[in-house]
């Protein structure tokens, strides 16, 4: 399996991952070439007798190239190259103001094939498009008859009007020598043999190219490409009362060579291990605790990402419904969803920041509209939503962020990098000391610091910070109680002046940026889960058996 | 008419996954063939084997070879019929009454837990005719029947059976290439949408006679342990009486436009020029 795919990609001689090709003119292009005969036609001749013929057409193909691997215990279990090429056709029959997008009405998909030859590239498109404006017409006419069952007070338009544009950038070529890589994944998972009661130690990584070519019946045009980097290990291993403890670490960037040399990842990877090791020994947290919490930065970044990421999204409601948006705050437009001293912006247009780049830049949206910076919370209060093409009541027009998620799904409203700051912003090394004095404040003897968070919010390095000389005890098995978006609101009292990168890439490629925050109140108890036994006997003896 | 290809698929569904000894152990099974052991259930001209050691049928390769099953038993050759008569089930690990060992049938895809399972399958006939005469039966018996005219399946792309009591103990054929047979002397006529359905111990026994040639068809089969290499070879089976029923199909519009490359032809669908057609 490993010898196949290191053949398969004999012909790469570069270490330099995500390079820019030489920007190919448009018309010489052939993918471009045949989306336009395609989109032309289309746009002319394509109409069901009795049927209305389509107002608007777009084509976005994406060009994805991957290289995943994974290697546990010093050994590669899995290497792949992937080559996909995908159409999405989207035809809307009707108009801007009531439109065919409904049920089946969301377009289609097709496979293209991967040699640039016009003819077949054009074969499926036209397959897709025919496919595509044939359950337009049968959803705009299941739409309509459907909306006959509900009383609409304020009706949104379906589709936002947007100016043509017209935005060509280079092309990305994954272009990666898997030799090295498979060796330091091989090299990093074999950490793990330091440890005998580390239970499992992987390392694995996911390099991809994705270039898109978007065009529309309005005239808009827009070619990029982007690299996303994944390299990341993870372990698990169990207390001595059965306990499961999990770490991991990824690193995410937008070109191989931002990706840390190999000693420094190595380095990480000890680290972890080490604290694998001291989470096994670590003491229980305490049952129950109501009182101060401090989160780092990279603690708070998921819960940024979840509670306010999800709902400044101006997702628009089912048919029928009246709410705003569907998120958690539809009804909170110009109401305080944060404390006063909290601002929140999604700026795509920011390629870094500090010096550190950031993977939610982009120049046009999925929907050929430019993107906008938008300030979604001013001072606690929010004021604007993120939007598509597909308006919301009171945003009729898109702010450039409608992008859809991989591989090829409808576009909706979607984060870029989203930036959260406070106007109050407290040194970073001074939270520390506000924990303790607010402990101090409660008779307290101690607080709680959050390192590092798993998934549901899960502490995965939760220290107890002591009052009496401010020393640190890691602690596990503690989940938070009420951790929501009313304790965001109302508990969090300070934020600090340092700033966590968060770059993401699923299930489209995001940034969160923010800092640590301080709550006054939160409630962290005892995890009630069932501890698994240990196995039954040692594991074979792995240190110095090769 | 089966030509030996679709005959050879017919008994993998019908007879072989009803021979699979797991099939012949539980509550839920159908056990079609359970209490018929030493009884006739086929026509006495005809016997079944099933061969994982064997590499070649004249020539052809077989895809349901191997050497050791997925338990590590060594495969063996299996008579299950022997002139009409059923003798024996298709063995993994896991006994059934009568049957406490394994035949090296065992058989899995990786991952799953395996169980009895086919390899190669051979229908063996003693009442052999050459196929030109096996079509001359065919027709003298339309004429017998009365019937306008009779089905020649001459290629078939695969079929599926239940072997569970909850379900009818049904199967469906799915042909690719079927004619029309006229007892005129007509040309025969191509027709589509047609399937062979029946239930097996009806349709085992209405094999008239068979072709002297053997064909194999190599394919995968998917069942309880997963999807496993199997090949199935048959002559030529003249039946007295099979049931077809429709196949589903869409009412769905050809493309509204010319295929790309055919614009010009002033109306859609491609327009022919030369070569095969």
């Amino acid at each position: 399996m490993k010898n196949a795919v290191l053949l398969w990609l004999f012909f790469s001689v570069s270490t330099v991952g995500g390079a820019a090709a030489q920007p190919q003119p448009v018309d010489a292009d052939p993918v471009f070439q045949a989306m336009h005969a395609e989109l032309d036609r289309s746009k002319s001749q394509l109409k069901l007798e009795n049927m209305g013929a389509p107002y608007y057409i777009d084509y976005r193909v994406m060009d994805l190239d991957a290289f995943q691997a994974e290697a546990s215990y010093g050994a590669v279990r899995n290497s792949v190259r992937t080559q996909l090429r995908y159409v999405r056709v989207v035809v809307r029959v009707g108009s801007y103001k009531q439109d065919s997008v409904y049920g089946q009405g969301l377009g289609m998909m097709q496979v293209l094939p991967l040699d640039n030859d016009i003819q077949t590239l054009r074969h499926q498109i036209w397959l897709a498009t025919d496919q595509a404006y044939k359950a337009a017409t049968e959803a705009f006419t299941e739409k309509q008859a459907h909306l006959k069952n509900f009383t609409v007070d304020q009706p949104v338009d379906d589709f936002a009007h947007a100016e043509p544009v017209r935005s060509l950038g280079p092309l990305v070529r994954l272009e990666v020598d898997p030799k090295p890589w498979l060796k330091r994944l091989e090299n990093a998972s074999a950490l793990g043999r330091s440890d005998l009661q580390v239970e499992s130690f992987n390392a694995w990584l996911n390099f991809r190219t994705v270039n898109r070519y978007f065009i529309n019946s309005e005239g808009s045009e827009i070619r990029d490409g982007q690299s996303l980097n994944d390299l990341g290990f993870a372990g698990t291993t169990q207390a001595s009362d059965g306990m499961r403890l999990d770490r991991n670490w990824l690193y995410t960037t937008g070109g191989v060579n931002e990706l840390p040399p190999e000693k420094e990842f190595l380095e990480k990877a000890a680290g972890l291990i080490a604290t694998l090791k001291a989470l096994r020994e670590a003491p229980l947290a305490d049952e129950d605790y109501r009182g101060p919490v401090l989160f780092s930065a990279d603690a708070a970044s998921s819960i940024f990402a979840d509670m306010v990421g999800d709902n400044v999204l101006g997702l628009k409601p089912d048919l029928g419904e009246t709410g705003r948006t569907k998120g958690d705050w539809a009804t909170n437009f110009k109401t305080r969803v944060l404390p006063d001293f909290i601002s929140v912006v999604d700026d795509p247009t920011m390629a870094s920041i500090n010096d550190q780049a950031l993977l939610g830049h982009y120049e046009t949206d999925d929907e050929g509209v430019k993107a906008e910076r938008v300030t979604v919370i001013e001072n606690g209060k929010l004021i604007h939503y993120l939007v598509g093409r597909t308006p919301i009541r009171d945003f009729p027009t898109s702010n450039g962020h409608g992008r859809a998620r991989y591989p090829m799904n409808y576009s909706g409203p979607s984060l870029g990098n989203l930036i959260v700051k406070s106007s109050e912003p407290v040194a970073h090394d001074k939270l520390k000391s506000k924990l303790i004095e607010l402990c101090k404040q409660r008779d307290l003897p101690f607080g709680y610091f959050v390192e590092t968070l798993g998934p549901q919010y899960s502490p995965r390095l939760l220290y107890k910070v002591w009052v009496k000389d401010g020393h640190e005890e890691l602690v596990r098995g503690a989940v938070f109680g009420d951790l929501d978006l009313r304790s965001l609101r109302n508990d969090l009292v300070a934020a600090g002046d340092d700033v966590n990168v968060d770059n993401r890439t699923e299930a489209i490629p995001h940034s969160i940026i923010n800092p640590s925050i301080l709550l006054d109140e939160l409630e962290v108890k005892r995890q009630n889960a069932s501890n698994g036994k240990l196995p039954e006997y040692p594991p074979p003896a792995l240190v110095g058996g090769r | 008419m089966l030509s030996g290809r679709a005959a050879a698929v017919f008994f993998h569904e019908v007879l072989g996954h009803r021979l699979e000894g797991s099939h012949q152990r539980g509550e839920r099974e159908g056990q079609t063939f359970t209490k018929k052991l030493n009884q006739p259930v086929l026509p006495e001209f005809l016997s079944v084997i099933d061969d994982p050691t064997q590499h070649l049928l004249d020539g052809k390769e077989l895809s349901g070879w191997y050497e050791y099953d997925d338990e590590g038993i060594a495969a063996s050759r299996v008579d299950m019929i022997e002139k009409g008569v059923l003798k024996n089930f298709l063995m993994s690990r896991m006994p059934v009454k009568g049957f406490d060992r394994s035949n090296g049938h065992g058989r899995s895809q990786p991952g799953l837990m395996p169980i009895g399972r086919q390899g190669n399958l051979q229908v063996i006939s003693s009442k052999k005719v050459p196929n030109s005469q096996l079509r001359q039966q065919l027709v003298e018996e339309i004429k017998k029947q009365g019937k306008p005219y009779g089905l020649y399946f001459e290629d078939i792309q695969g079929g599926f059976t239940l072997t569970q009591r909850a379900m009818p103990q049904a199967f469906q054929i799915l042909p690719v290439m079927v004619w029309k047979v006229y007892p005129d002397g007509k040309p025969d006529e191509l027709v589509r949408g047609v399937n062979i359905v029946g239930t097996p111990i009806a349709a085992l026994n209405r094999i008239l006679a068979t072709g002297d040639k053997m064909e194999v068809f190599n394919g995968v089969c998917g069942a309880g342990s997963g999807s496993v290499p199997v090949s199935a070879s048959a002559p030529a089976m003249l039946f007295s009486e099979i049931e077809v029923q429709k196949q589903p199909h869409s009412l769905n519009r050809p493309p509204i436009l010319a295929p790309p490359g055919f614009e010009d032809s002033g109306q859609p669908g491609p327009v022919k020029t030369g070569g095969a057609q």
